[in-house]
């Protein structure tokens, strides 16, 4: 009988035990699947996060690359742009003609100065310092002052002009206009 | 473990490079003052190329030199205005008509104008004519052609 009792005894041991060690490994089982889900969602996101890194790093090349041309058009963008008129510094420029006309022993006289647009394209306009001028001399010094003009290291157009004798070998009148370019955005017109 | 040590890993990783995106992200300001300044650049090149133009004194000049002894000019004017049509206009005196059909003739093979136009009234007199010259020079793009 007792050892009966004893058996009877150990066999429920051993199935609390089973029973212990199913439910440890269940949990351990559900942990386990948890641990495992919650890593693939924080992969997914450090995938994320790289992937808007590697844009930003594309960025940066590209900003590198910009900077580089930059570097390199430097002294050419600032020379081209000094050959434009600077808003507020017109007179400089007007100065620049009027020597010209010295250089060349050509009359200078400037009678006009305005502001006005060229089309650069559809829709799309720039401004220009507008001068009228008469300049009178020699053949030879008209024509100088023609070539200084259109060799100057500006943006500079010539619209017209007119030369003029009455008699000849005497002094030519030249009334001319020209524009330059000012170094502004373009205006938009809609 | 081996996939939770590398996820540890990829997140230490983001969390160092997260400062470095921040720098990145100042970066962006840059590129859009850099963009602007290049595309600010490349609208001057372009004014600059339009406001290109066939240096009038060079026709002045080739207007000389084929000019005969016969012939006298007292006016020259240039007009390029965008709304019209680049032109140049000579007045002058030529002593006979043979000298001022040479002289057409002379600018036609310059191969400098588009137009070269005597009006025929210009041909009334036979001694001693005044006329006008109206020439369409070519664009440098048609010279370069």
């Amino acid at each position: 009988m007792r050892l009966m009792n004893n058996m009877t005894e150990h066999v429920h041991n051993t199935k609390r035990k089973l029973w212990m060690s199913g439910g440890v490994f269940l949990i351990a089982f559900v942990v386990l699947v948890g641990l495992i889900i919650y890593i693939e969602r924080v992969a997914d996101r450090v995938a994320e996060k790289q992937q808007v890194f590697n844009d930003y790093l594309q960025q940066e090349n590209y900003l590198t690359e910009l900077k580089e041309l930059m570097r390199t058009l430097d002294s050419g963008r600032t020379r081209i742009a000094h050959q434009f008129v600077e808003t507020g510094a017109e007179v400089d420029y007007i100065e620049v003609i009027e020597n010209l006309g010295k250089d060349t022993g050509v009359e200078l006289d400037v009678r006009s100065v305005t502001r006005d647009e060229r089309t650069l394209e559809k829709k799309k306009k720039y401004a220009v310092l507008r001068l009228g001028m008469v300049a009178e001399g020699s053949w030879q010094e008209i024509l100088s002052f023609l070539g200084s003009l259109e060799t100057a290291p500006l943006a500079l157009s010539i619209e017209s002009f007119d030369m003029e004798t009455h008699t000849e070998d005497t002094l030519w009148s030249m009334p001319l206009i020209i524009t330059i370019a000012f170094d502004e955005p373009i205006i938009s017109s809609e | 473990m081996i996939p939770t040590l590398k996820l540890l890993n990829s997140l230490e990783h983001i969390a160092v490079r997260s400062s470095e995106v921040e720098d990145i992200s100042l970066g962006i300001s840059e590129r859009e003052t850099t963009e602007e300044t290049l595309n600010h650049f490349s609208v001057l090149m372009n004014i600059y190329k339009q406001q290109e133009q066939m240096h009038p004194s060079t026709t002045i000049v080739r207007l000389i030199e084929q000019m005969p002894s016969t012939i006298q000019l007292s006016r020259i004017s240039f007009s390029d205005d965008e709304s019209k049509v680049t032109r140049f206009s000579v007045v002058g005196k030529a002593n006979t008509r043979d000298a001022l059909i040479t002289y057409t003739d002379a600018l036609r093979a310059t191969g400098l104008f588009s137009e070269v136009t005597l009006p025929i009234e210009n041909l009334a007199k036979e001694k001693a004519l005044p006329f006008t010259l109206v020439l369409v020079p070519k664009t440098l793009h048609e010279i370069n052609e």
